[in-house]
Order: structure tokens, then C-alpha cells, then sequence
């Protein structure tokens, strides 16, 4: 009785959900939106997400990425400079990679979101994205300042692109991040989103891989 | 007459299905999660402990509202999570890897599917969501699906435990039947994980140009082994075209007699290739044991007839 009048309803309404939250954006006629807006935050609510858009906004640019390198230098109170990340100080652009670090991994995909959170904000400015920004990056700097290593005054973060010619296979570098993490006060000093190439270098050398 | 459709789908979901798929799906969600962390063991500290990557406060708040109820309920449920200490933190984690094993070998199979559900969560969505891929966010419902499918009482531990103290032989594989809402549940997520990921990319210039897979392996990111790909871009051009027709129309196809092996086959071919050059997580392993519900039962009974303990039990009692 309980499974017919209740577990079968409910069994259907999840199911309808599912479906219902499944209709992309891409194909979904324009009054589905708040039926499917409804669904989808309905079901990500309880951790549910009918699917998850894999290797989503290709384009059709030239340029693919090759690597994703990131290096964090900190500075001591005596001026004292040490290389905190990566572990061994290298950065992999080629060759075989079984699975990625899981520091490596959380790092980086830090960075993605602050840099989703600062390409957002580039479309419209939002003090809550800026806030989401900061207040991540300041955790990275955080983890950074707590090093046993230290103690550090300033911690300094790059992330480096490379990329491809799809066409040439030619490689080029591009500074995607660089910010500057004040460990005494905790605030993010220095932040510089896409910085030229000689202020870049005028900090950690012509390429701070090689 | 007019309730025969109903009742139909009724059937549909309740009718006694093979639970040879939900087995197979409790070992190897429990063997992911359990090699999963098992590597990150000295990493504990660093990745989800008070002096790890997001600090000492929870996730929650990192990131903006996911919902209408998000803030309401995330915020509520955070609020009974202890923010972890250094001891609380590997005591989880230990936690964690012991559900999580016993979860694959069906010991106290509920409960400890439970616990490794509960600390799954609370480590990727409370803790580090950065650390994982999206495997780990797609594999919570469908944990769920199996804990809810009585699993247990095959191939497992409680199962042979149970055996002990009865003094009965194994169940033949054709016993292993229940209700089958689990299975089409797990189907049903599987068929719109496919749609989501097939049609979101149907007008992208990438895969339309036929690059997405040179862009896969090409990225240290993504490759396991990142070589000069440009000689190989007409066979991964290739393999573009074939995941770019394979995802969409698999919803459909899969249900379809005869086809939906095939299909099955196919898809399952295509995370083998990519389980071979990418490096993603279990995510390889989570699509194969979903498709595994659209294969006959006599194929995975082939397979399982592998395994210890099964291959003795070919017939019905």
C-alpha cells in the first residue's frame, strides 16, 4: 500500500525531475526555462545533478591549451626569498602523467574559480563575485602563510598557460593569474590580471619555469 | 482499462529485476571511493584539514547559491557540521576508507554504504570540492540508488555470513532479483547524464570542427601521456565524430532491443578509450557500471562466473 500511494508517486516525480532538468539550454524550448530552472535547483539542492556538461565551451580557436603550470614564491621577513610550489619545482608540459597530485589539483581548480569569479566580474561588476574572488584567493594565500617553512611576510602566485597551434603545433605562453598575498594582514596586496610580460619578469625572471 | 498504462509503469519500476548491475556497482563505487583516498593519505592535512587548502571553515559559503533552497538548507545543514580539527579530520578519513571497503565487500552493507555516503559528502561538497572531479558530485544519487537496492544479500560478506549460520549453498546468479526501481533509477540518470553531456555540445565549434579529442589528450590537464598528437589529428578527429554521435542519441538507443547492446558495447568501448588516454578521475569506471544495466544478464552472469565463489553456482537450485 505505502509502495503504491507513495514510493510510486514519488518514484515518478524524481524521474520527472531528472528529465526535466536534463533539457539543456541548447535545445530547451523557451517555456520549459522555469520548469527546468525550478528542477535543476531543486535537485542540485540535495546534491543531485542529472548530468554534468563534459568538455563543454570548445572552441574552435587555433590556440589549445597545452599546460597549466603554477608557481607560489614567498617572501621572508629578512627578504629572504623561497619556492613553496610546486613540490619539485617543475612544471610538467609534456610526457606521461598517470593521475594529477591532489594539491596540485585543488590549487589549480581554485584558481579556475577565482578566475571564473574575475571573468564574470569583467562582464558586470559585482561586489559578491569580488567578494568570492577575494575571499578564495585569500584562503590560497592563507594555506601559503601557514607553512611550516616560514614564517613568510608576502606570498606571490603565477599561473602560466601554454598553448598549441592546432594548425602549427607552435607553443606560446600567456600569464593567465599573478596576485600577491599579504600574510600578516591577510589581504590579497598585488594583483595584477594579466600583467604584462616585463613586469612579470621583472619579478620572477624571463620564464619562471626554465 | 484506463489504468493499464499506469500499471504498466507501475511494473515498470516494481516488477523483480536482475541485481547483477547494482552488484556490480557496489564494488566498484566502493573501490573508487576507497583507492581514491587511499592516495590521498598524505595529503590528509593539506587537502581537507584546518591548515588545508580552504582552511579551517567549511566550503559552504565559498561559492554562490547553487538554488531557491540552497542557502536555506545548505546553510541549515552546515550548521551541524563540526568545522574540523586535525584529530576529526583523520578520524573521518579513516572512517571513510573502512565504510568504504566494507561497502565493496558487502559487510554490514546498508550501513556502512551510509557512512561512506555521509563522509563522501561532507569531504567533497563540505570540505574540497576542488580536489575531485565531477565524478565524485555524479556519483552521490547513484550511491544512493545501490544502498537502497538490497545488494547485500549478493556476493558479499553479509551474504556468505548469513550462509554460515543457515548452512545454505550460494544463490544462483538467476535468484539475484528485487524490486526494480534501483536499477531503473540508475538507468534513468544514466540516460539523462548522456542527453546533458550529448546535446550541451551540439553547436560548439570544437566539436564540430572535430578537435575536442586532440584538446583531451593535448592538455596535461586532462592526458596521461602528452606527446606531439599533431601526426594523430585525423585519428582523434575521429574519435571526436564518434563520442559526438554516440552521447546524444544514447538515451534513446540504449532502451531499444538488440541496439541497446550494441550501443551499450559501444559507449563502454569509448571510456575504455578514454579510461586509456585521460586522466579523469574514476569517471571511466562510474559510466561503465551504469551502462552495465543495459547489457543482458546472461553477459554480466559470464562475467561474475569469473569470480571466486560464483562460478560454482551456474545453475538454479
Amino acid at each position: 500500500m505505502l509502495r503504491r500511494w507513495l514510493g510510486f508517486p514519488a518514484l515518478i516525480l524524481y524521474s520527472a525531475l531528472l528529465a526535466v532538468a536534463a533539457l539543456v539550454p541548447e535545445i530547451r524550448p523557451g517555456p520549459l526555462d522555469r520548469p527546468w530552472g525550478f528542477a535543476y535547483s531543486l535537485l542540485k539542492t540535495v546534491g543531485v545533478m542529472p548530468g554534468i556538461p563534459l568538455f563543454q565551451n570548445q572552441h574552435g580557436d587555433d590556440e589549445k591549451w597545452r599546460a597549466q603550470c603554477i608557481k607560489v614564491r614567498a617572501d621572508g621577513p629578512g627578504g629572504a626569498r623561497a619556492d613553496l610550489f610546486p613540490p619539485d619545482l617543475v612544471c610538467q608540459k609534456s610526457g606521461l602523467r598517470l593521475s594529477m597530485p591532489p594539491i596540485e589539483h585543488g590549487i589549480f581548480h581554485m584558481l579556475e574559480q577565482a578566475w571564473s569569479y574575475e571573468l564574470a566580474l569583467r562582464r558586470a561588476p559585482s561586489a559578491a563575485d569580488e567578494e568570492r574572488r577575494d575571499r578564495l584567493l585569500g584562503r590560497l594565500g592563507a594555506y601559503f602563510c601557514r607553512r611550516e617553512d616560514g614564517p613568510f611576510s608576502t606570498i606571490r602566485l603565477i599561473w602560466y598557460a601554454y598553448r598549441t597551434s592546432y594548425r602549427t603545433g607552435a607553443e606560446t605562453k600567456k600569464s593567465q593569474l599573478h596576485y600577491g598575498y599579504a600574510c600578516a594582514s591577510g589581504r590579497i596586496v598585488d594583483e595584477r590580471w594579466f600583467p604584462s610580460n616585463r613586469e612579470l619578469a621583472r619579478f620572477w625572471g624571463e620564464d619562471p619555469w626554465e | 482499462m484506463k489504468r493499464a498504462p499506469i500499471e504498466a509503469v507501475y511494473r515498470w519500476y516494481f516488477d523483480p529485476q536482475p541485481m547483477q548491475p547494482l552488484v556490480i556497482a557496489r564494488i566498484v563505487f566502493g573501490l573508487c571511493i576507497f583507492s581514491a583516498h587511499v592516495v590521498r593519505i598524505p595529503y590528509v592535512e593539506n587537502l581537507y584539514g584546518p591548515s588545508g587548502l580552504v582552511g579551517p571553515a567549511l566550503y559552504h559559503g565559498l561559492r554562490p547559491p547553487i538554488g531557491y533552497l540552497d542557502p536555506i538548507i545548505g546553510g541549515w545543514l552546515a550548521s551541524f557540521v563540526p568545522e574540523p580539527g586535525s584529530g576529526l579530520t583523520v578520524f573521518l578519513f579513516g572512517a571513510l576508507l573502512v565504510a568504504s571497503l566494507c561497502f565493496a565487500v558487502g559487510f554490514w552493507t546498508r550501513l556502512s554504504g551510509l557512512v561512506t555516503l555521509a563522509l563522501f559528502a561532507y569531504f567533497v561538497r563540505l570540505r574540497i570540492p576542488f580536489a575531485y572531479w565531477g565524478w565524485a558530485i555524479f556519483m552521490m544519487p547513484l550511491l544512493l540508488y545501490v544502498i537502497a537496492a538490497p545488494t547485500g544479500r549478493f556476493l558479499s560478506v553479509d551474504a556468505w555470513l548469513a550462509r554460515r549460520r543457515s548452512g545454505e549453498g550460494p544463490r544462483p546468479l538467476s535468484e539475484w532479483r528485487a524490486p526494480g526501481w534501483p536499477l531503473r533509477l540508475m538507468q534513468i540518470h544514466l540516460c539523462t547524464m548522456y542527453f546533458v553531456a550529448g546535446w550541451s555540445r551540439i553547436d560548439e565549434a570544437g566539436w564540430l570542427q572535430g578537435q575536442v579529442v586532440f584538446n583531451a589528450v593535448n592538455h596535461t590537464l586532462f592526458s596521461r601521456l602528452t606527446i606531439d598528437w599533431q601526426p594523430w589529428k585525423p585519428l582523434l578527429s575521429i574519435g571526436n565524430w564518434v563520442a559526438f554521435v554516440l552521447e546524444p542519441v544514447a538515451p534513446l538507443l540504449l532502451w531499444l532491443p538488440r541496439i541497446g547492446v550494441w550501443w551499450a558495447y559501444l559507449l563502454i568501448a569509448m571510456h575504455v578509450g578514454l579510461e586509456l588516454v585521460t586522466n579523469i578521475g574514476m569517471w571511466s569506471y562510474l559510466m561503465v557500471v551504469l551502462l552495465t544495466s543495459f547489457l543482458p544478464t546472461a553477459h554480466l552472469d559470464a562475467a561474475l562466473r569469473l569470480l571466486p565463489g560464483v562460478s560454482e553456482v551456474r545453475t538454479n537450485r
